[in-house]
């Protein structure tokens, strides 16, 4: 009787456990599902080779390098929104400091573009998103081209924010704050395809219906070219305000000039050497 | 050697020995400090930064072989300190101009360069070995001159 007892009791104690098992699984399978929907693009081809200089900002005293690999590690991958905010932010700083080095907590970023990926870029830049170890914060804010500002930056909330994402929402103002010095970063027309954020609505959102998987397969690839392009572009490509550095003209004067005296010395070395031997 | 040619040979020789020495000090700082292009000037090691601080030692020595070859110059071994510079510089200028002419013949993604690609890789700025080459060769003079005097 008192074995019987027991056995019921162990019973009823496994059947929770099984049961939080095998929802914390559930969960998991469904989270990670719904970040891939919302910033991950499944099946991408690998990054492009790139050379991006690294963001140096001083956390305090001291001095850190902030690479687009520590953003995409962040993110969990470097992704356009991510990859666009990180050349923002260098175009921003280089354009209101020079070749100053900013300090995090003079750095202040308003952005129009709700999306997982710009924000933990910029979060991750001004030291204001979770998990960041930090001594200094600096700013950063969502502020739709509408006017209005995105308080909740969560993932949910952001996927919603992001539904109505054009090219007007790829603005981002870098301030200084001591100085109250802005630089609006403003995408150029052309970076991303024409049909990019209709293909985004359909294939993220189904509206105005479910894309087709031709559709998925342009979305994806106009998107990998898109996230390539903020990889390995210069700036003047990218963004507005930028003027392109001239090209030096090569001196072809100079080097003519140059090379006529080699040629002269030379034959007169020559002419000089031969008649040497021939009076001797 | 008469007297005259002596006299040009000392004062000619012992400027040309500052200038390399200043040339080659200047290298060596440059060496330190990453490298420098002033005017026509190149002293980047842009090429090979470990070159650069090679080259400074091969200026100083020159700077000094020629210094130190000023006093009684028509002796022979004197002379020859003098001709043994004059054939450093004319090494490391060699080869300079060789990596020009090299470099001048190739496109950068065609087989053979342009006219005006051609023409610019032989522009400035020049390394200091290649201003100081032609003021060495001035050495060829004494050369033949001590020839004639041996006959």
């Amino acid at each position: 009787m008192r074995n019987e007892k027991r056995k019921v009791q162990m019973q009823s104690a496994k059947l929770p456990l099984k049961a939080v098992a095998i929802v914390a699984l559930v969960l998991l399978a469904v989270s990670s599902a719904v970040i891939s929907v919302d910033a991950h693009m499944p099946g991408a081809k690998p990054l492009p080779e790139f050379e991006l200089e690294p963001i140096s900002i001083y956390d305090g005293d001291t001095l850190i390098d902030i690479s687009l690999d520590d953003i995409g590690d962040y993110h969990g991958e470097i992704c356009v929104c991510g990859g666009c905010a990180f050349r923002a932010t260098q175009l921003g700083i280089s354009k209101i400091l020079g070749d100053e080095i900013p300090a995090r907590d003079d750095i202040k970023i308003v952005s129009r573009l709700p999306t997982p990926g710009s924000r933990d870029c910029f979060q991750y830049i001004t030291g204001t998103g979770p998990g960041i170890e930090t001594k200094t914060k600096g700013e950063y804010k969502v502020i739709l081209p509408d006017g209005t500002a995105v308080v909740n930056l969560s993932n949910k909330d952001l996927k919603k924010a992001s539904k109505d994402n054009t090219l007007d929402n790829f603005r981002f103002e870098v301030c200084r704050k001591s100085t109250g010095e802005c630089f609006e970063v403003v995408l150029k027309l052309g970076v991303f395809s024409e049909d990019y954020f209709e293909l985004r609505k359909k294939v993220k959102f189904g509206i105005p219906e479910n894309a087709t998987s031709e559709e998925k397969a342009l979305f994806k690839s106009e998107w990998e070219d898109t996230r390539d392009k903020f990889l390995t572009s210069p700036d003047w490509e990218l963004f507005e305000d930028v003027e392109e550095p001239e090209e030096e003209e090569p001196d072809v004067v100079g080097g003519a000039t140059f090379l006529s005296i080699l040629v002269i010395g030379l034959i007169l070395l020559v002419a000089l050497v031969h008649s040497r031997k021939k009076a001797s | 050697m008469n007297e005259g040619e002596e006299k040009f040979g000392q004062i000619y020789f012992a400027v040309l020995g500052a200038v390399a020495l200043a040339f080659g000090a200047a290298e060596l700082i440059a060496s330190a400090g990453g490298g420098f292009t002033w005017g026509i000037l190149d002293s980047s090691g842009a090429a090979n930064p470990l070159f650069l601080s090679w080259r400074a030692i091969i200026l100083l020595s020159v700077g000094f072989f020629y210094l130190s070859s000023v006093k009684d110059f028509a002796e022979v071994h004197q002379l020859a300190k003098s001709v043994m510079a004059s054939i450093m510089i004319w090494i490391v200028a060699g080869m300079a101009i060789w990596s020009r002419i090299a470099g001048s013949i190739p496109g950068e993604e065609t087989w053979f360069n342009s006219l005006d690609g051609f023409l610019a890789s032989y522009a400035p700025p020049y390394c200091p070995e290649m201003f100081l080459l032609p003021f060495s060769l001035v050495i060829m003079y004494y050369i033949f001159k001590e020839g004639e005097t041996e006959k």
